[in-house]
């Protein structure tokens, strides 16, 4: 039974997966388990362009620190929403590296359980998982349940 | 739910089988576990010279280590259970047994045997995370 269940979330489809996931793993203990969600700024992904709250006059961090607070305020939602304790982490140290933060939380918190969600790919990164999710199974110190999206990259 | 659970025999067997048994409403009524093993397939060369009798006796020998006493511990609980093994890769035979079960997710542990494995993530479950769609507990 996994009484505490950290989500890595970042807003995405997959990671909306995760958090369904998340929940039936906690449906299984009776209501003893919690959800903590945990969203870790990536500033990549900004500086690449790939996020659709850039672009607007704040500066870039704090742009980034209110989108992130709104994908764990709707994770949390949904989260609550079903009944299930939760709690949020935001994690807004620049330049922190994505698994390296949810392994060391899941440790920090003692997490019995991480659940992270991919993308599936095809074609020459079809042996390649998202890198960030083979490194927070490669650095978890627990159980970790992944979530694949069905669409490709 | 449906749930695949791929024994290999190393250390992992046991966390999974105590969280598999431990989740009544995982695995209760309507419910089914299908334990599946994979026995690597022996060079084309061996099979020649030992006869495929003596690689097929020899595979169900080690099949059956694995897997007794795992049967031996779901019978200690009241869970719908099936135990098939198999010859083949590992990562593919466990793709292709979830998909014909429609199983709802799979379990296995996230590496192989040995000290050095541990930190790296196992093939088995690298490929098996990179080709299925199917939810995946990954056990440490």
């Amino acid at each position: 039974m996994y009484r505490k269940i950290l989500v890595a979330v970042d807003g995405s489809e997959t990671s909306n997966k995760a958090v369904s996931a998340a929940l039936e793993m906690a449906s299984y203990s009776g209501g003893r388990s919690v959800i903590r969600l945990i969203h870790v700024l990536d500033e990549m992904a900004y500086f690449m362009g790939l996020d659709p709250y850039a672009g607007q006059s704040y500066s870039v961090i704090s742009v980034m620190r209110e989108a992130g607070e709104k994908i764990l305020a709707d994770a949390l939602a949904i989260v609550q929403s079903a009944g299930v304790q939760a709690d949020t982490v935001l994690v807004d140290q620049l330049g922190s590296h994505l698994a390296e933060t949810v392994a060391a939380e899941a440790k920090a918190w003692e997490a019995s359980l991480v659940v992270v969600g991919t993308h599936g790919r095809r074609g020459i990164g079809r042996m390649l998982l998202g890198s960030g999710a083979e490194q927070i199974i490669r650095l978890a110190p627990c159980p970790v349940l992944v979530v694949r999206s069905a669409q490709t990259v | 739910m449906k749930v695949l659970f791929a024994a290999d025999g190393s250390t992992f067997t046991k966390k999974a089988l105590t969280f598999l048994v431990g989740n009544k409403n995982l695995l209760g009524k309507g419910d089914e576990l299908v334990v599946v093993h994979v026995q690597d397939a022996v060079s084309a060369n061996i099979e020649r010279k030992l006869g495929s009798a003596e690689v097929a006796a020899y595979q169900a020998k080690q099949a059956d280590a694995i897997l007794k006493p795992i049967k031996r511990f779901l019978d200690k609980h009241t869970i719908n259970y099936r135990c098939l093994w198999v010859v083949g890769t590992a990562a593919g035979q466990i793709i292709d047994i979830s998909k014909r079960e429609r199983v709802q997710m799979v379990v296995m542990g996230a590496h192989g045997h040995g000290l050095l494995s541990r930190m790296f993530m196992g093939s088995v479950a690298q490929r098996v995370l990179a080709e299925s769609d199917i939810p995946t507990l990954l056990i440490k």
